[in-house]
């Protein structure tokens, strides 16, 4: 695939704005609080775009819409009943409580709520997770980068590095944000255009599903989103609803710290809980842009055999010049608004839960902001060191989301009780983050015995959420809960009409 | 047990029913929250500022889209 001069200028044009936009922000930074939490005045539509565009990745344009290509709309379900719910949850009962507690990380509130080892250890988790996945990130897209341009994978990468590294570094998670409503605007319109055309070429909606019905008893689950544990797919209705639904999408929206520290730079705590219900209405749409496309596909390349070149096969068909700069300038934004989204929040966590609880306690602030740049940096040059490690391991990516559902459902049993119900003790929370991480270790060197499918890791979140929440009202019930006055303002209930906290935190933020 | 096989008898109506209740329990949590706790630090008490109201919209909508696919 070539791009011509049009293409490139539009590219350019993109960079230039992002960085400009990005290096805009830095006049405001004076504090640890302005970097890290944007000094918590952002309003609730730049955190909800800020949500959607960190959440869909230039990987996830190729593969959500080669996954549609083989099983149909299911693969919505990631969006809707994967989302939908658990942001509503999110944004009425979580997000308010954490933005009053006054936290930075979803770490630092499990320290408070429960103690400093289960506070050490999520945030210690947390960090080298997120070190594996940016490399493999990075090098995911440079690949496709490589396949579909020719261009070097290293040039992507370093390129990407040093325009996230100058607004990331300088402006903080406002920078973050206000670049992010940006590349979340140049994603929708390439995606439009590419829905739009595809749609003129086959004949419209109708003829999308006549088409589609008419092929034969192969796609006849292409557009049904519930679909039998029997069908020939990943996605059966039963993992959809307890491992999606039920885990992995609530402790996506409430214990990812990359999702969460947005809501946490709200203005005030309406801005908060808005956030996440009006990033839950820009979810709906996502399926539109990154689906359908793959629907279309089925219709216009019906005999494709790898439903991932899919993607690129709609943009050289359908695309063109001009509009094809445009939606590569839209696959860097969905890699550059992820790629600083988890930057951002490790220096947070670094910074918040381990530099300056373990290391150097009591420094002044302005040196934490330091730590907190200097940290950015060093994690963005980490990243491009690590990423071809990638190359040596081709599973990589599918290891590392396994290795993170062993952990989200775990963590989310953790916050959710701790959160409902004050007779939660500290131990009772370690111990049950312990086991369930174990437990899922456990279902996944077994798996070949305990499950039917290939990749279980929407059963393996659900029954590891189960173990978790089973050992933690275990450990919980013989040993001594926390002291009702140290869990006000962290357990749901306790600080409903607590008005004066809101004030000082108001007051703080005026 | 571990792949939910027990599930596998029921009819895919069911399960639908299933994944409607999951939308519809936040929208109903949220109808018992009070009016307060919604506007709690909001500038104003406008309507449109009523998060129930953008709760009901959002899951009406996706029950529709739910039912029909």
């Amino acid at each position: 695939m070539n791009l011509i001069g049009i293409d490139y200028l539009i590219i350019l044009l993109y960079l230039a704005g992002t960085i400009v936009i990005g290096l805009y922000y830095e006049k405001y930074i004076s504090s640890s609080e302005d970097y890290f939490l944007a000094g918590k005045l952002l309003p609730f539509w730049a955190i909800a775009i800020s949500i959607v565009g960190t959440d869909i990745g230039a990987v996830d344009f190729v593969g959500l819409t080669g996954q549609a290509y083989r099983y149909g709309i299911v693969v919505a379900n990631f969006d809707w009943i994967g989302s939908v719910p658990a942001m509503i949850l999110a944004g009425l009962v979580f997000i308010p409580y954490y933005w009053r507690a006054g936290v930075y990380t979803i770490p630092e509130y499990l320290g408070r709520r429960y103690n400093i080892y289960l506070r050490a250890i999520s945030a210690i988790i947390w960090l080298l997770f997120i070190a594996f996945t940016l490399g493999v990130i990075l090098w995911a897209t440079g690949v496709l980068l490589q396949e579909m341009l020719g261009w070097p994978i290293m040039l992507s990468i370093i390129l990407t590095v040093v325009i996230v590294g100058l607004y990331t570094i300088t402006g903080g998670l406002s920078a973050v944000v206000m670049t992010d409503v940006i590349q979340v605007v140049i994603m929708i319109i390439g995606s439009m255009a590419i829905l739009v055309l595809g749609f003129w070429e086959i004949g419209g909606v109708g003829a999308l599903f006549e088409k589609i019905s008419a092929m034969g008893p192969e796609y006849a689950n292409h557009f049904k989103l519930v679909v039998s544990p029997e069908a020939n797919t990943p996605y059966p209705w039963t993992g959809i609803l307890f491992g999606l639904t039920f885990v992995l999408a609530p402790a996506y929206f409430i214990g990812n710290q990359v999702i969460i520290q947005r809501s946490l730079g709200a203005k005030d705590e309406w801005n908060a809980k808005a956030s996440m219900i009006f990033g839950a209405f820009l979810k709906v749409l996502i399926p539109i842009l990154v689906v359908v496309p793959g629907l279309i596909a089925v219709v216009l390349f019906p005999n494709v055999k790898d439903g991932d070149g899919v993607y690129a096969k709609l943009i050289i068909e359908l695309l063109p010049p001009g509009l094809t700069g445009l939606v590569f300038a839209a696959f860097l934004a969905a890699l550059m608004s992820s790629v600083s989204a988890i930057v951002n929040s490790v220096a947070t966590v670094w910074t918040k839960d381990i530099y300056e609880l373990f290391i150097k306690k009591d420094a002044d602030d302005r040196h934490y902001l330091i730590v907190g740049r200097y940290v950015t940096g060093l994690i963005l040059i980490l990243a491009v060191i690590t990423s071809p490690i990638s190359a040596q391991f081709p599973g990589i990516y599918v290891y590392v989301q396994t290795i993170n559902s062993f952990v989200q459902g775990p963590v989310f049993a953790v916050l959710m009780l701790g959160i409902f119900f004050k007779r939660i003790t500290q131990w009772g929370g370690f111990w049950g983050l312990i086991s369930g991480i174990v437990f899922s270790g456990i279902l996944y060197f077994f798996k070949a015995q305990l499950f039917t499918i290939d990749d279980p890791f929407l059963y393996i979140s659900w029954w590891s959420f189960l173990g978790s929440v089973i050992v933690t009202l275990l450990v919980s019930a013989v040993t001594k809960p926390k002291p009702i006055e140290d869990l006000i303002g962290l357990v749901y209930g306790l600080v409903l009409k607590d008005d004066k906290l809101q004030d000082r935190l108001k007051s703080k933020v005026e | 047990m571990f792949n939910f096989d027990w599930l596998s008898g029921i009819d895919l109506s069911v399960a639908k029913t299933f994944i409607l209740c999951a939308f519809l329990a936040p929208l109903i949590f949220s109808l018992f929250l009070k009016k307060e706790y919604i506007y709690q630090g909001a500038v104003d008490v406008k309507p449109w500022r009523n998060l129930k109201i953008w709760i009901m919209i959002l899951t009406i909508f996706m029950i529709g889209i739910y039912s029909y696919f």
